[in-house]
């Protein structure tokens, strides 16, 4: 049937779209478990850490800000 | 008047009523949030900027002969028009949104329709993955552009160890930049008018169209496109109108050198503290606007109401 011939176009670009939506959240995930202090360069030696969870949970302004906004 | 009739009346008059409670809360919200401001912001626009609390003059006084005067100040307004900073930021801000509204419309209505044409099972999951970005904050995803994008972001990086670059590409502080932001931040808003609009396309018409002979991509432009054109104006003006005013995303992304009216905007409000000016910039602005959006509205009543 000839309306299944360019079938690929319209997933592949949805693959794309998706990939251009999810990218940019997946890295911030990623590099949310960097030792590093720079956003950018990933400290292999010591990472993936949990130490910015950790700094997260200590910080109380941030928690009450969070409540607040909930 | 027989008892039907009456009772009819009564039915008739009661849903008047109704309808008119209907309209006239959106009508008193409209007016309240939308009406009011913009009285407040036309009337600063037309005063002089003063060194007091608040930081303009009034536009009406009494005088010490107790007359009452009116000073009204239409050098905002010339002064927009003196300086090119003001024109050729317009001028920006009219382009970005433009380009940014097709770039969304070409990315997002193959997507709208993948989705459309999905399975109801997929079509579900793939709506709500359209949705989910929402839930994290729009400033922390442009934050991640600027991991991306930046010299040595995860782009370059990759790029650079795979050896296709040697040295980084400068993408921050481009146009590349903000219009990587502002698609990324607006296309939901593209698809899923569109997605509505293709969801709802009865595909009888394209099975007519094959057996008259139509090649599917012939049977695409004379009877989906045409039928999608609402949804097609729809997504682009909740595209263009913000985009116009977009102060976030150039001012993260964008080049230093020209900005866009929304950050002109906040620089005169906040950095040099002239609300008249500022104000003159916002009712410029809208001024602008009114004029796609009447285009968008007249288009629309065109595609939507078939004409006599």
């Amino acid at each position: 049937m000839s309306l299944r011939r360019r079938s690929w176009l319209v997933p592949s670009i949805l693959a794309f779209g998706f990939a251009f939506l999810y990218v940019p959240i997946l890295s911030m995930i990623v590099y949310s478990f960097n030792n590093s202090r720079l956003v950018t360069v990933w400290d292999s030696a010591h990472s993936p850490t949990l130490k910015w969870y950790a700094a997260l949970l200590r910080n109380h302004q941030i928690l009450d800000a969070a409540s607040l906004s909930l | 008047m027989s008892v039907s009739a009456a009772s009819a009346f009564r039915a008739l008059r009661t849903r008047g009523a109704g309808r008119w409670l209907v309209i006239a809360v959106p009508f008193a919200w409209l007016l309240l949030f939308f009406f009011a401001p913009f009285v407040i912001d036309l009337k600063i626009s037309l005063a002089d900027v003063r060194l007091a609390i608040p930081p303009y003059s009034p536009l009406l006084e009494w005088t010490e002969n107790g007359m009452l005067a009116i000073r009204v100040h239409f050098n905002n307004y010339a002064f927009l028009f003196t300086d090119s900073l003001y024109i050729s930021s317009y001028a920006y801000s009219l382009q970005v949104a433009a380009v940014s509204t097709v770039l969304c419309l070409l990315l997002g209505y193959p997507m709208a329709y993948g989705i459309a044409r999905a399975t109801p099972t997929t079509r579900h999951l793939l709506l709500m993955l359209i949705i989910l970005p929402f839930w994290t904050s729009f400033l922390l995803r442009v934050y991640a552009w600027m991991g991306l994008l930046r010299n040595n972001g995860l782009i370059n990086n990759a790029l650079m160890a795979l050896g296709l670059i040697d040295e980084p590409i400068q993408m921050m502080q481009t146009d590349f930049a903000v219009y990587i932001g502002i698609v990324y931040s607006y296309l939901p808003f593209m698809i899923l008018p569109l997605y509505t609009n293709l969801e709802k396309h009865d595909l009888t018409l394209l099975e007519a169209a094959a057996d008259l002979g139509a090649r599917p991509a012939k049977a695409f432009f004379r009877v989906t496109l045409p039928l999608s054109l609402p949804g097609i104006l729809a997504g682009s003006l909740l595209v263009f109108i913000p985009v116009v005013g977009e102060y976030v995303i150039p001012s993260l992304l964008g080049r230093p050198d020209q900005l866009m009216i929304g950050r002109v905007l906040s620089d005169e409000f906040f950095a040099n503290r002239d609300w008249p000016v500022a104000s003159a910039v916002a009712i410029l602005m809208l001024l602008l606007l009114v004029v796609p959006i009447l285009l968008f509205q007249r288009m629309q009543r065109a595609t939507t109401e078939p004409g006599p």
